[in-house]
């Protein structure tokens, strides 16, 4: 009996097609190594909405530039 | 008021009355913990005016009942208290805390000297409820003896004395910028859009900001401007004789105090705005004096004409005391006309971008960013990078990159410099020759502080310290540039270190249509002293699209994490818990293969599957998986199979294997026959996703071809 593990190395596509590296694969889409807090290998976490408010009202333009800003207020 | 320690509140169903001077009620409760007792608040109400009542703490014998002196007491004004039935939860601080033991019965007594049969006070109580262990009690000769009232529980708080301290925390604020708009809030719940109506940004336009000095700093080719979360800002329409200078102290009548940071007009006698941050809790009110002391002691006096303007402000960043950029006023220099990226580096402003001079990356004063004057001969002058001073940078500056160490990375069209110390006093440039940058968001650092970017070749690893330069995707992904096809002109890259997960993201999206190539780069998976380095492809539905990615460390922990801007305007993060993409199915899957079912290209078989899933079992602490299908190629040839996998149609097997864990009698018998094997395995439903430990396979023996 053989037994496969989810490749933790991702996808490896440059080697001899009947050469794959160890713990590699030729394919795989929307996977991650660490699923639900352990090493096992599993679909990716999800997108969810950070704010429900959307950048620039309501019409649908992308969000072209993120960034922080730390300030002292006064008293 | 400390924290609460022990409580009863339920039923508020009627009122013991203190309508007597020697009448008493006492409430016995349990210590859960020993900690100092320093106040009680009681369910209380009044009929007219039973003047001061007393609340005290006392020990209770063996029936429970109070016994002794006072363990601690405090008073309260009976004649504040409401009328009628809407009690107030009254508190009383002891005059001096009493230590309380944990275990240890106490009884709470309340009493009013002043009371009489038509001035009282009323303890609410729960009518319903009998504890043994917490006797309410009755007293009308002045607490010399008790009887006990059963099936009642008055209700009561008691609190500590325990005082934190108050850690003083700055504001954080996360900024998106979409539909030439600017958002801002700590939290999810809190975005606001900043009024930018004096002077519009254009998104359509590339656009920069970054963060100093309690502002953000945005560089929208010939639009710059400012949005400050931390000055005041006073207007008066004549400054004077003597315009403030900056870091000056200005002073209001009535106290209140600002050290000036930015001045629109530096023009004696000018209307003029002053930004500053205001140190005194005092504010600056309309048509107030002002004084104060310019750099060269002169008086400054002017007289405003509007009350303070609390942050945040919006306004055109220039030189100081400059709004209108006059070319004649040289004291705090020019700023380049067009820059399209910039950033903070060694408490510089650095811009970039400027079409007139594309190699040059123009520096502003150190701690300064209204000053550009570059003739001033001090190490902190204003400086242009590029320019001779501390190198050349001699290629088309895309990205200005502020690195740990005080290092400045300027990537260009085909290479890389270095700025290492202060480009005026001894500052150096080290050239990295054949790997550009593709652009000004196509970078980030990992939690290392290694820099990570999407260069000529691939993507690149320039470590801490910049002592090397890898490609780490060239083993994995020879072809990535090519397939990728990334144009700077069409595309924007974006990369995210994502502490949570220790990886990056990696997105190479379609400025027209959100349409994207993604990857996760697992640092966890990866092993960079062997140049192994794990990428993950991601799929994105378009209006997912990701167009900006910032690492934000809020305050509040829930909020931390790596924050997406999507196509749609909206923000968005990875959550370990979110099985769709707000929504819209994932489809996932992992290949595996070509796998030789013999030696030498032999045909051999595999002849039954099993699949463990996540989860254990129903039940239990563990994410349970959802089912699983699993595909099964067999070719002849491995590269046939590569295809087979490519394409994903006509499988030789298809199951379906349900989780989670291991399936009693799950074990599917299938056989199939061929020299190289191929499998899938994945999911594509919406509200599911899943997990697997392993893939079981029984082959059997190599034996002659079947046709």
């Amino acid at each position: 009996m053989a037994a496969l593990v989810f490749p933790f190395r991702g996808l490896h596509i440059g080697s001899l097609p009947g050469d794959q590296p160890p713990q590699t694969s030729p394919k795989l889409l929307n996977c991650r190594a660490l699923w639900r807090g352990r090493f096992r290998g599993g679909q990716r976490p999800g997108l969810a909405k950070w704010s429900t408010t959307q950048i620039g009202g309501t019409a649908q333009q992308p969000i072209v530039a993120l960034c922080s800003v730390s300030a002292v207020e006064s008293p | 008021m400390g924290n609460l320690r022990e409580s009863y509140t339920g039923g508020y169903d009627n009122a013991s009355m203190i309508n007597a001077t020697a009448k008493r009620y006492a409430q016995v409760f349990v210590a859960t913990a020993s900690y100092p007792a320093a106040s009680v608040a009681l369910p209380l109400t009044r009929s007219n005016n039973p003047g001061t009542a007393t609340v005290a703490l006392f020990a209770v014998d063996g029936s429970k009942k109070p016994t002794g002196s006072a363990l601690a007491s405090g008073t309260t004004n009976g004649n504040t208290l409401p009328t009628g039935i809407d009690y107030e939860w009254r508190t009383v601080t002891f005059s001096a805390t009493t230590l309380l033991t944990s275990g240890t019965s106490y009884a709470i007594v309340l009493y009013d000297t002043s009371c009489d049969s038509s001035n009282a006070i009323s303890w609410w109580y729960d009518d319903t409820t009998t504890d043994a262990t917490r006797p309410k009690w009755i007293s009308t000769d002045g607490g010399a003896t008790w009887t006990q009232q059963t099936s009642i529980l008055a209700d009561y708080r008691v609190y500590d004395n325990f005082a934190p301290p108050a850690d003083r925390a700055t504001t954080k604020r996360l900024v998106a910028v979409a539909n030439s708009d600017v958002y801002y809030g700590p939290t999810p719940t809190t975005l606001v859009e900043l009024d930018t109506s004096s002077g519009v940004i254009d998104t359509a336009v590339q656009l920069s900001m970054f963060e100093a000095y309690g502002k953000i700093f945005f560089v929208n080719g010939s639009t710059k401007k400012v949005a400050d979360f931390q000055n005041t800002k006073i207007t008066t329409t004549n400054i004077g004789t003597n315009p403030p200078d900056r870091g000056n102290i200005l002073t209001e009548a009535d106290g209140a105090q600002m050290v000036v940071d930015y001045i629109t007009n530096d023009t004696a006698a000018a209307a003029c705005t002053i930004y500053g941050y205001r140190t005194t809790t005092a504010t600056f009110q309309n048509a107030h004096g002002v004084t104060g002391h310019d750099d060269d002691g002169n008086d400054i006096s002017f007289t405003t004409n509007a009350a303070e303007t609390a942050p945040p402000h919006w306004y055109t960043w220039t030189p100081y005391g400059n709004a209108a950029e006059s070319s004649a006023k040289t004291t705090y220099g020019t700023m380049p006309t067009k820059a399209y990226v910039g950033c903070l580096s060694g408490g510089r402003c650095i811009l970039s971008g400027n079409p007139d001079y594309p190699h040059q990356a123009p520096t502003s004063a150190a701690g300064n960013p209204w000053d550009w004057n570059i003739y001033r001969t001090t190490a902190d002058a204003a400086t242009v990078i590029g320019s001779g001073v501390a190198g050349q940078i001699g290629d088309v500056v895309r990205a200005v990159i502020p690195a740990r160490d005080g290092l400045l990375v300027i990537g260009c069209a085909s290479s890389m410099h270095i700025m290492t110390g202060n480009p005026v006093d001894g500052g150096q440039m080290v050239d990295i020759n054949g790997v550009g940058i593709f652009g000004f968001t196509s970078y980030c650092f990992d939690g290392d502080g290694n820099l990570f970017f999407w260069g000529t070749g691939g993507v690149y690893r320039l470590s801490k310290g910049a002592v090397q330069v890898d490609n780490v995707s060239v083993a994995s992904m020879p072809n990535l540039i090519a397939d990728t096809a990334a144009d700077p002109a069409t595309h924007r890259i974006t990369m995210g270190y994502d502490p949570a997960r220790i990886g990056i993201k990696i997105c190479v999206t379609l400025l027209a249509d959100g349409t994207s190539t993604d990857y996760w780069l697992d640092l966890q998976t990866s092993d960079p002293s062997k140049g192994l380095y794990a990428f993950f492809p991601d799929s994105h539905a378009a209006t997912h699209g990701i167009y900006s990615q910032f690492q934000y460390d809020a305050n509040d922990p829930t909020h931390k994490g790596l924050i997406l801007g999507c196509a749609d305007g909206y923000l968005r993060v990875h959550d370990d818990t979110e099985e769709n993409d707000d929504g819209t199915a994932i489809d996932s899957y992992v290949c595996f293969g070509p796998l030789p079912l013999a030696e030498d290209g032999r045909d051999g078989s595999l002849e039954a599957f099993d699949v463990i899933l996540a989860g254990g079992a129903s039940g239990g602490s563990e994410t349970d998986s959802n089912d699983v299908t699993l595909k099964v190629w067999t070719e002849d040839v491995a590269e046939t199979v590569i295809e087979d996998l490519e394409a994903g149609t006509s499988p030789k097997l298809v199951m379906t294997f349900t989780g989670p864990g291991r399936r009693h009698g799950g074990k599917k018998r299938r056989g199939v026959r061929g020299a190289y094997a191929g499998l899938k395995i994945g999911n594509d439903t919406v509200d599911q996703t899943f997990g697997f430990e392993k893939i079981l396979l029984d082959g059997g023996a190599p034996g002659r071809r079947l046709r």
